[in-house]
């Protein structure tokens, strides 16, 4: 019979198991048994549910005459690129005519535009970024206390492929394979000293589960749950099994079929910037990174759909987004270049999707879309021209109740670390002024601010 | 000339007196307070005679692209290497996909895949052909030639060409950059380069803000006698809070002579200001590059306005040696791009190099009689600014 588990485990909100004697642990989400009466803060403690701060970046950016909004506030009417965010409109704001500021330094094309935002100000030199990135500083500020200080990963599936860094030499790689992140969450922990070498097989985790083997601990806790909690974790469970099931098909190979030639072994995790490939790798990336965050595993994370210069393309093609958006000859009728477009839409397509996951994760009042704040962002708005003035930014979740979803905010030319500004001080962050040279800034975007 | 027009030019030169009066006067207060003040013309300041000298800066500066289309380029525009070595770029594009994915870098665009890079060596690629823009078309330029020429002409010579006639009508408009690049897919109405130029970006990511100062303007509507001059700033134009230029800001010059034309004579006649040839050499610096322009017996054609702006042409012969160069000498962190360059504008470095000599029709070489510049025409518009020259040390 299953003993009580103590209070003090119960908090941890962690189930622990093992494999093979390494470590695992999985961890639980904020049920109601952790909560307050009113669902917005930690019942032992009385901290309010930990808000949670992310970058989803997409590269060569968007046509800005068919992405600005005309107008401004609440309300806007959704432009031609735009009509994909049109089912979680709600839940994001858009910004639009913030740039990075030069002033006498090179725009140095499809890097100027991504770490001007992220950094406060335009990069001297290709090879060197000015100060840690917007994602380290609220890190540092707040990843302290999880198992992971923050998570990146890259569904475009290039690891080196991260804005995430605390200078040119200290770049934080990102997951590049859905598998390589779940095991990085759900995988062991550490292993045992005494043990010898083990090298866990995704596979064996993925199938057996990595519930079964917290199964005791699991147990345990069940019985001190409420009915609602229950329900919740089954729930929660429930998801995990599917994304877990999911990875393990992507990694099998199919079963044999008699009326068919036998298929090719798949091999391990194949990295292409394939758009159906990249879309798919971003949807489960995006699953484990919810129960990772309902999990409190961490509360920062970097999601890079596709890098700068995107090199994403359809299958067989030689022809990727970046490109097209420099040989594609513009239509003459619609004004625009269809094919390099077709990719900003995906794109758009790909940024709603990842705002529906995280907005359908219930937690304590609300959702855990609720507690984060997301920006989505991309390194140029014209990216024929590189452009880095008006970059298509784009602000998701409210951040524990701080910022203003649905509506429209026009910068006129300002600068984007305004923006970075804003998504400091909605963290908690006692900053005054941000951004160097040109781009330094003291004005948070005050119309986004509750 | 009707009476109120009359009125407004009176009430103009009396604001242009009154301008320069408090110029003068402020100028004065400035050199008795400063050791090393711009004075603008560098002079001692005690002995200042006639007006002082005007500064501007560059707010718009921009090749001319016309937009009319009465079916130019009948056989297409040019293509790139892509198409021409279809089957080496996609093997080139294919592994350079291929390396991205796996490795998470870039290959460079001189690999062993891709046929010499013409960009850098324009002879090691055999001369493709090229595309002109043949034809009468209305081009915005200046008569440099002063004379209405034809290919076919009496005198004709190898620098023999077609002019345009402007948009206002008037004939023996010499503008062969339109002709050689007006059949590329960059430079067409509303691409690459139109966009570029409606963004401004020449202005607003420029590392270096281009300069003009008149001298001797007592008048800036009818004055006999100016002096004008070009310049490279030492720094960028300044942005306002929503990014156009300002106006009055102070730019120091550029420390390197070479950035500072000859003074060329000028006149100004009912508001409008012509001037004499003169070479001239600018630094650009944006994006990708970091080079100077050089323009041959350029000069001026522009409205003097009533808020003080200099808005009108630029016209002169592009040297072809620095035509070349602009067009490829690119670079990332080091890397050549300028073959990148090329395949993003829409044309191909070895086509483009031997149609250069073709359509040349300036400076002819003494011994080969061949001409090595081109005609070309950019418009811009001037805001008053200071031009400030520091007194440079005396080094013993």
């Amino acid at each position: 019979m299953s003993r009580r588990i103590t209070r003090r485990r119960l908090l941890e909100r962690t189930l622990r198991g093992s494999l093979a004697g390494a470590g695992l642990a999985v961890g639980l989400p904020y049920l109601e048994i952790f909560l307050n009466e009113n669902g917005d803060a930690v019942a032992a403690t009385g901290a309010p549910l930990p808000r949670r701060f992310g970058t989803w970046f997409y590269g060569c950016g968007m046509n800005p005459h068919r992405w600005n909004p005309a107008e401004e506030g609440a309300g806007f009417e959704l432009t031609p690129e735009l009509m994909p965010i049109g089912r979680v409109r709600q839940h994001i704001s858009v910004l639009s005519g913030f740039g990075v500021i030069l002033a006498g330094e090179t725009n140095h094309v499809h890097r100027t535009g991504v770490l001007g935002t992220l950094t406060g100000g335009a990069p001297a030199t290709t090879t060197e970024n000015d100060g840690p990135t917007l994602d380290i500083l609220i890190s540092d500020a707040i990843g302290s206390s999880t198992r992971f200080r923050s998570l990146e990963m890259a569904a475009h599936g290039v690891a080196k492929d991260s804005y995430s860094r605390r200078n040119e030499n200290a770049i934080q790689p990102a997951e590049p394979t859905p598998v390589d992140l779940y095991m990085r969450v759900f995988g062991p922990g550490f292993t045992d000293p005494n043990a010898g070498v083990f090298e866990p097989d995704p596979r064996a985790i993925l199938r057996k589960s990595v519930l079964s083997l917290v199964a005791e601990d699991r147990a345990r806790v069940e019985k001190q749950l409420g009915q609602a909690d229950r329900a919740r974790l089954d729930e929660y469970f429930t998801a995990l099994r599917q994304l877990e099931h999911q990875l393990e098909l992507q990694l099998s190979a199919p079963p044999p079929l008699e009326a068919c030639q036998a298929p090719q072994r798949p091999e391990a995790e194949p990295v292409s910037q394939d758009i159906e490939n990249v879309v798919r790798n971003h949807e489960s990336m995006a699953r484990v990174l919810a129960l990772a965050l309902a999990c409190d595993q961490t509360r920062v994370f970097n999601v890079v759909f596709s890098a700068g210069a995107s090199g994403l393309h359809t299958a067989g093609s030689s022809d990727t987004h970046h490109t097209l958006t420099h040989e594609e000859a513009k239509d003459p009728k619609l004004g625009y270049q269809p094919q390099a477009t077709q990719f900003v839409l995906r794109s758009m397509e790909a940024w709603a999707k990842f705002v529906e996951i995280l907005a359908s994760v219930q937690e304590g009042d609300g959702t855990l879309l609720d507690h984060a704040v997301v920006l989505c962002h991309s390194e140029t708005s014209d990216a024929n021209s590189h452009s880095v003035t008006g970059l298509p930014i784009m602000l998701a979740g409210t951040g524990g109740g701080r910022v203003r979803n649905g509506i429209h905010v026009r910068g006129a030319g300002e600068t984007t670390a305004r923006v970075g500004l804003t998504l400091q001080q909605v963290m908690g962050l006692n900053v005054a002024k941000w951004g160097f040279k040109a781009n330094e800034t003291s004005r948070p975007i005050s119309q986004i601010l509750v | 000339m009707t009476i109120p027009m009359q009125r407004k030019i009176r009430s103009t030169r009396a604001i242009a007196r009154a301008r320069s009066l408090l110029l003068a006067i402020v100028i004065g207060l400035g050199a008795v307070a400063c050791d090393e003040a711009g004075t603008g013309a560098g002079s001692d300041p005690a002995a200042i005679t006639g007006p002082p000298a005007r500064g501007y800066v560059m707010a718009r500066w921009y090749d001319e692209i016309p937009h009319d289309d009465p079916g130019e380029c009948p056989e297409g525009l040019n293509i790139t290497e892509v198409e021409y070595f279809p089957n080496q770029w996609k093997r080139y594009m294919t592994e350079r996909q291929r390396v991205r994915e796996a490795e998470g870098r870039f290959i460079r665009w001189d690999h062993e895949l891709l046929p010499p890079d013409a960009c850098q060596e324009p002879l090691s690629q055999p001369d493709p052909g090229y595309l002109t823009l043949d034809g009468a078309a209305e081009v915005a330029g200046l008569d440099l030639d002063a004379v209405d020429s034809t290919k076919e002409g009496a005198d004709s010579t190898p620098c023999a060409h077609d002019d345009f006639t402007s948009p206002e009508g008037e004939a023996g408009i010499d503008n062969q950059a339109w002709r050689l690049m007006g059949c590329v897919r960059g430079y067409r109405p509303n691409d690459l380069m139109d966009r570029l130029h409606q963004s401004n970006t020449m202005i607003k990511e420029g590392g270096y803000a281009i300069l003009m100062e008149i001298s001797g303007m007592d008048d800036p509507l009818d004055d006999d006698a100016v002096e004008v001059q070009f310049l490279s700033a030492a720094a960028p134009a300044t942005l306002d809070a929503v990014g156009d230029p300002m106006e009055n800001v102070s730019f120091t010059v550029h420390p390197d002579a070479t950035y500072q034309s000859e003074r060329a004579r000028g006149r100004i006649e009912n508001g409008v200001l012509t001037t004499d040839p003169i070479d001239l050499r600018l630094k650009i610096k944006q994006q990708t590059q970091d080079n100077a322009v050089y323009y041959r017996d350029a000069r001026v054609r522009a409205k003097v306005l009533a808020d003080g702006r200099i808005q009108g042409l630029l016209g002169g012969y592009w040297d072809s040696e620095n035509f070349w160069s602009m067009m490829n000498d690119h670079t990332i962190g080091g890397t050549p791009q300028g073959r990148n360059a090329a395949f993003n504008r829409g044309f191909m470095c070895a086509g483009l190099y031997h149609a250069i000599p073709r359509v040349a029709d300036g400076h002819p070489d003494p011994t080969t009689g061949r001409c090595t510049s081109i005609s070309m025409a950019l418009h811009f518009e001037a805001k008053p600014a200071f031009v400030i020259r520091p007194r440079l040390a005396q080094v013993d």
